[in-house]
């Protein structure tokens, strides 16, 4: 085998994400366990609350946290769909495997920025968050989905090896998702209107977290791979 | 310190002994606290933190152990690391849960409720978890092999985000309770005691490191899980 630097990583994961697609275009189970969860639980929300007024802090929480749960559902399955129809052989063969976490990766982003194409409009349209900073919050909104795909690939890939899997899933994926969490939550917060404190600090904060996030998952997952 | 000469090993071990009893002494009996209405609510209660610290001290010190044979354990395949890991975020779990119930005393009469939710509280509550996550995680796996390879990799995701979170977001955060270095000018002895007390507590899990170690080899060999 050729050393892992030398071998082609851009090729096979674009492979892998247009494979992804595919299945996801026949069988839509991903995107619809995730939009389902969040429409609902936004619906809900709305219901529940009524005329009563949310203070934008909260509302930042709620965005943050539904769009967490919505990832676990749809996220988590990305290796283990790939162990129960047996094809993770064939996976492991077909590339290296830093090309499949980009692959992954890259498929697992495509899904949370459409999930968000339908869960963010909804929610503005039910909750009215008052937004003052929009470059800043699409800013936020960028990195924080970065980190929620990572950690959530990351965790996807641990969970799939291990026995109960949708249960584990969620405990696994909760630590390397907390510090991505809370630092898009306290962005966001800094974006409404009448918001105390800077964008910048929360972001080079996300921005500093997918970056260890991504660099560390790149360097072990060859060792939990070729496992 | 399985290969250590045991003359050698019984020596360390008493003046270790001594060496911890000196510190208890010196904290409970001798070191003189500050002044009530001070710098603190309740002056004697500052005596705890001479536990509290160390058990910290020793929490991150676990979880940095365990990504550290966590990686060796990836790159050399040999189970005594794996095992060497699995001990080092056992012990950090345990340490971190003293210091977390150490500090909830002291916060009860010394902040006036045992939570505040200050953020390096609520840090180390959250690490915990993550370490806690780390043994479900052990615990689903059967395999020997990959569990310690699942177990490496989720360590060396999962110590970064513990450490961000016990020292990097208290800094980042306005409104810690916690002391910030050179917040609160304490008596040369206090400061002595305190670094006496830290170098015994690293002594101390160095030597149960080592114990737990060989208990656990000893009983996956029991178990066959050793044997390839």
């Amino acid at each position: 085998m050729m050393p892992a630097e030398n071998r082609p990583i851009f090729a096979p994961a674009l492979a892998l994400l247009r494979k992804d697609a595919l299945a996801e275009r026949r069988g839509r189970t991903a995107l619809h366990a995730s939009v389902l969860f969040a429409v609902t639980a936004i619906v809900a929300m709305a219901f529940c609350l009524g005329a009563t007024p949310v203070p934008g802090k909260v509302q930042a929480s709620i965005l943050w946290v539904i769009l967490f749960f919505a990832a676990t559902a749809g996220l988590a399955r990305a290796f283990v769909a790939e162990e129960e129809s047996g094809t993770a052989l064939a996976l492991r063969l077909s590339g290296p495997a830093r090309a499949v976490l980009l692959g992954k990766l890259l498929a697992n982003l495509a899904l949370l920025v459409a999930l968000e194409a339908v869960v963010l409009p909804l929610f503005c349209v039910l909750m009215q968050p008052p937004i003052g900073n929009w470059p800043g919050f699409i800013a936020v909104l960028l990195l924080g989905t970065l980190a929620l795909a990572s950690a959530a690939t990351l965790a996807a890939a641990l969970v799939a090896k291990a026995r109960g899997r949708g249960e584990l899933f969620a405990g696994i994926a909760f630590p390397l998702l907390v510090p991505g969490l809370a630092g898009a939550i306290v962005g966001t917060q800094a974006c409404l209107v009448g918001a105390r404190g800077g964008v910048m600090g929360p972001l080079q904060g996300l921005l500093s977290y997918d970056g260890l996030l991504l660099t560390v998952g790149f360097l072990v997952f060859e060792a939990l791979w070729e496992e | 310190m399985g290969r250590v000469n045991h003359g050698v090993r019984n020596a360390v071990q008493w003046v270790l002994l001594f060496a911890m009893a000196a510190v208890l002494e010196s904290a409970f009996f001798r070191v003189r606290t500050p002044a009530p209405g001070g710098s603190f609510n309740a002056p004697d209660a500052t005596r705890i933190l001479f536990l509290h610290v160390p058990c910290a001290e020793l929490c991150t010190l676990g979880f940095v152990t365990a990504l550290v044979f966590g990686l060796l354990y990836l790159r050399t395949r040999d189970p005594k690391h794996d095992a060497r890991s699995l001990v080092a975020a056992r012990l950090g779990l345990l340490f971190g849960g003293l210091a977390l119930l150490m500090g909830m005393a002291w916060a009860n009469v010394e902040w006036g409720a045992p939570w505040n939710w200050d953020p390096r509280q609520t840090g180390l509550a959250l690490a915990l978890m993550f370490y806690a996550a780390y043994l479900a995680l052990r615990g689903a796996v059967e395999d020997p092999e990959r569990q310690g390879t699942l177990a490496a990799v989720y360590a060396a995701l999962a110590c970064p985000a513990a450490l961000f979170f016990i020292f990097g977001l208290p800094y980042y955060l306005p409104g810690s309770l916690h002391l910030k270095p050179g917040e609160v000018r304490l008596s040369p002895e206090f400061r002595t005691t305190m670094f006496a007390s830290m170098i015994c507590f690293v002594a101390v899990f160095i030597w149960l490191h080592a114990l737990e170690t060989r208990l656990t080899l000893l009983s996956w060999r029991r178990a066959g899980r050793l044997e390839r």
